[in-house]
C-alpha cells in the first residue's frame, strides 16, 4: 500500500518535496537567487522597436524599465527616480520623445538614463549637487536572436556563456537575418507555485491531458522516437516531431515555415529557470514568468511570426497559434485547471510527495529534463529537492 | 407614424435577439446559440494589448468552425465554473429597409466557481451585424472586443 507520509522509495533525484511549493522562505530564496540572480528572459526587442520605445516590467521584486536609445541599443535601468524614488514611467509600455521626467518633482532623463534637469536647481547650489551627479540605476542586457535578456546581479557572467550550446539553437531558430516580431501577448495570474507552471512546460507526459495532443501528437508513428538534449545550466531543447493537425479538422503546417523548422513539426527549448520557447511550424510561443507569491504566478504568453509577414502570412500564423494556443486556445484552460489542482492539494500538506521518476532514455516522456531542472533549482538556492529543509553545503553542489 | 412603430418593433426584435444569444451561452445551449448566426456568419475575438502596443485577435472563425469548436468543447478539460452575462445594448443603427442593423453593446461576466464564489470574468463590447433573413434576425457576424486582457481562467467558449 502506498505510504503517503513517507518518502518514496526511489533515487533522491527522483521525487520532490512538496514544500518546495509551498513554503515562504524558499519562494523568497529563490527570487533573490534564481529570478535576481541570473539572466533573465524579459521581452523581445520587436516590442521596443524605434527610438523611445520601452517597457515596463517586474523582475524579482524590482520595477524595471526597457528602452531603446536613439543609437538602438536597448538598456534597462530600475524604473526609480534617483531622487525620491517615484517610478519614472508608470505604464505598461509607450514611446518617449528623447527623455522622460519624473511625474512627482519633474526631475528629467535622457534615454541613455542620465539627469538632464533638475527642477529648480538653484536650490541645490549650496550643496554642490547638479544633474551630472544623477543617473539612473542601470541593468546588464543583452540580446540574443531579438530575445532581450537582463541580468539585476552585475556578478553574472555573459549571457553567450550562460545559454552555452542552446544559442545555436535560438540562432537557428531566431537569426539575425530573418529577424521575427510578437504579434500576441497576455498574460494569466496562475494560482500555482511557478515551478508547476515549468513542470508543465518542461514534460510531455502530460499531453495525455490534452485532447489536441492526443489526436495530433500521441498517435503518431514516430512521437516516441524523439529526444530530449540537456545542456549545462538545465536549458533543454527536444528534437522536432511532426503532427498531425488534421486528425482535429485543424489546418496542416506545411507552408510559411518559421527558420529551421520542418512541415507540422513540434520544436520545444526551454531557458532557466522560467522560459519555454514552443514552435508549431509556422508560429512560435514564447511563455515567461514572474513568482508572485508560493502560490501565486504570473504567466505572460508571447506569440510570433516573421517580422517580414505580408498580411496574409501573418494572418495565417495569428490563426494557426490561436487554434492552439492563446486565451481561446484549445489547450491554456487545460493546463491551468491541471496546476491549479495540484496546487490546492499541496497546499493542505495532503501530498507531500511528488514523482519525477520516468526514465525512457531521453525520450519524450522521459523526466530528465525535470531532474535536472530540480537539481539546478537545489544549487541555486542550497537546498535538497527531495528534502526541502536540509540545507546542503557549497561543497555540494 | 407607422413607419416609427415598425422600426420600434424591429428594435425591440434585434434587442431581444442579443439577450437570447447571451442566455444561450449562460445555459451552453451552444447548438441553439450557432443557429442564430447566418450560413456565413462569423465570430471575432480581438483585445488591445497596452504591453505590445497592438490590437491582437484571439479567435476569427466561421459559423462552421465555431459550431465544430463548441461540439469539442465537452472532450477537453473545461472549467466547471457558471457564467453569467449582463448585456447592455446600446445603440442600434438600422438601415432605410429595416433589414440590417449594426447593434453595439456593452458586456459583463460573471463567474461562479463551484464553491460558489462569484467574480467578474470579463467585460467588454459586442459589435454585432444582423440581417433580416427569412423573417428572422441573424447574426453575420459579432465582433467581441474585450477590455479584459488577465483571466482568471481562460477558455475558448465564445464570451
Amino acid at each position: 500500500m502506498h505510504n503517503w507520509e513517507a518518502a518514496p522509495n526511489l533515487p533522491k533525484t527522483h521525487y520532490v518535496d512538496n514544500k518546495i511549493f509551498t513554503d515562504q522562505s524558499i519562494f523568497e530564496s529563490e527570487r533573490e537567487n534564481i529570478f535576481a540572480g541570473e539572466w533573465k528572459l524579459v521581452c523581445h526587442e520587436s516590442e521596443i522597436s524605434v527610438a523611445g520605445a520601452y517597457r515596463t516590467l517586474n523582475l524579482a521584486g524590482r520595477p524595471l524599465i526597457l528602452l531603446r536609445g536613439e543609437d538602438g541599443e536597448i538598456r534597462t535601468f530600475f524604473n526609480i527616480c534617483p531622487h525620491r524614488g517615484a517610478p519614472l514611467v508608470r505604464d505598461e509600455a509607450g514611446i518617449l520623445n528623447k527623455s522622460f521626467q519624473c511625474f512627482y518633482h519633474l526631475w528629467s532623463f535622457d534615454l541613455k538614463g542620465q539627469c538632464k534637469g533638475i527642477t529648480r536647481p538653484a536650490g541645490y547650489h549650496g550643496v554642490g549637487l547638479s544633474p551630472k551627479d544623477f543617473s539612473l540605476r542601470s541593468v546588464k542586457t543583452e540580446t540574443i536572436g531579438g530575445l532581450v535578456f537582463v541580468a539585476i546581479n552585475n556578478d553574472v557572467g555573459s549571457l553567450s556563456d550562460y545559454l552555452g550550446p542552446l544559442s545555436e539553437y535560438i540562432r537557428k531558430h531566431l537569426p539575425h537575418n530573418s529577424p521575427l516580431e510578437v504579434f500576441h501577448y497576455h498574460k494569466a495570474e496562475i494560482r500555482c507555485n511557478w515551478k508547476l507552471w515549468v513542470d508543465n512546460n518542461a514534460e510531455m507526459y502530460h499531453e495525455f491531458l490534452h485532447l489536441l495532443n492526443r489526436r495530433t501528437g500521441l498517435a503518431q508513428p514516430n512521437y516516441h522516437d524523439r529526444k530530449w538534449h540537456l545542456f549545462p545550466n538545465c536549458h533543454n531543447v527536444i528534437d522536432q516531431g511532426a503532427l498531425n493537425y488534421g486528425n482535429l479538422g485543424l489546418d496542416n503546417r506545411g507552408e510559411e515555415l518559421l527558420p529551421g523548422m520542418e512541415p507540422e513539426a513540434l520544436l520545444v527549448m526551454s531557458i532557466f529557470p522560467d522560459v519555454m520557447i514552443n514552435v508549431r511550424a509556422t508560429v512560435m510561443r514564447i511563455d515567461t514568468i514572474t513568482p508572485l507569491a508560493p502560490d501565486r504566478t504570473l504567466v505572460e504568453w508571447r506569440g510570433l511570426g516573421l517580422k517580414s509577414d505580408s498580411e496574409a502570412q501573418r494572418n495565417l500564423r495569428i490563426r494557426h497559434h490561436n487554434q492552439v494556443w492563446g486565451p481561446a486556445g484549445r489547450n491554456l484552460p487545460e493546463d491551468i485547471t491541471a496546476v491549479e489542482s495540484q496546487q490546492t492539494a499541496m497546499d493542505v500538506g495532503a501530498f507531500k510527495y511528488s514523482i519525477y521518476a520516468r526514465e525512457e532514455d531521453l525520450r519524450p516522456q522521459d523526466d530528465s529534463s525535470l531532474r535536472a531542472f530540480y537539481q539546478e533549482w537545489g544549487k541555486r538556492v542550497g537546498r535538497w529537492p527531495h528534502d526541502s529543509e536540509l540545507k546542503r553545503s557549497t561543497a555540494q553542489n | 407614424m407607422n413607419n416609427e412603430l415598425d422600426e420600434l418593433l424591429v428594435r425591440e426584435k434585434v434587442r431581444e435577439k442579443l439577450l437570447y444569444s447571451v442566455r444561450l451561452l449562460d445555459s451552453k445551449q451552444y447548438d441553439e446559440f450557432i443557429k442564430l448566426f447566418a450560413e456565413n456568419g462569423r465570430y471575432i475575438l480581438t483585445a488591445e494589448s497596452k504591453e505590445i502596443r497592438h490590437n491582437m485577435t484571439w479567435l476569427d472563425v466561421s459559423k462552421t468552425e465555431l459550431a465544430e469548436l463548441l461540439e469539442e468543447s465537452p472532450k477537453h478539460i473545461h472549467d466547471m465554473a457558471e457564467r453569467t452575462h449582463i448585456l447592455s445594448v446600446g445603440d442600434l443603427n438600422l438601415d432605410a429597409s429595416n433589414t440590417s442593423v449594426i447593434a453595439e453593446s456593452t458586456f459583463s461576466v460573471f463567474r461562479t466557481a463551484i464553491d460558489g464564489r462569484t467574480q467578474v470574468y470579463a467585460v467588454g463590447y459586442y459589435n454585432d451585424e444582423l440581417t433580416l433573413i427569412n423573417d428572422e434576425w441573424k447574426i453575420n457576424q459579432r465582433h467581441v472586443k474585450v477590455q479584459t486582457r488577465l483571466f482568471k481562467t481562460p477558455t475558448p467558449t465564445p464570451l
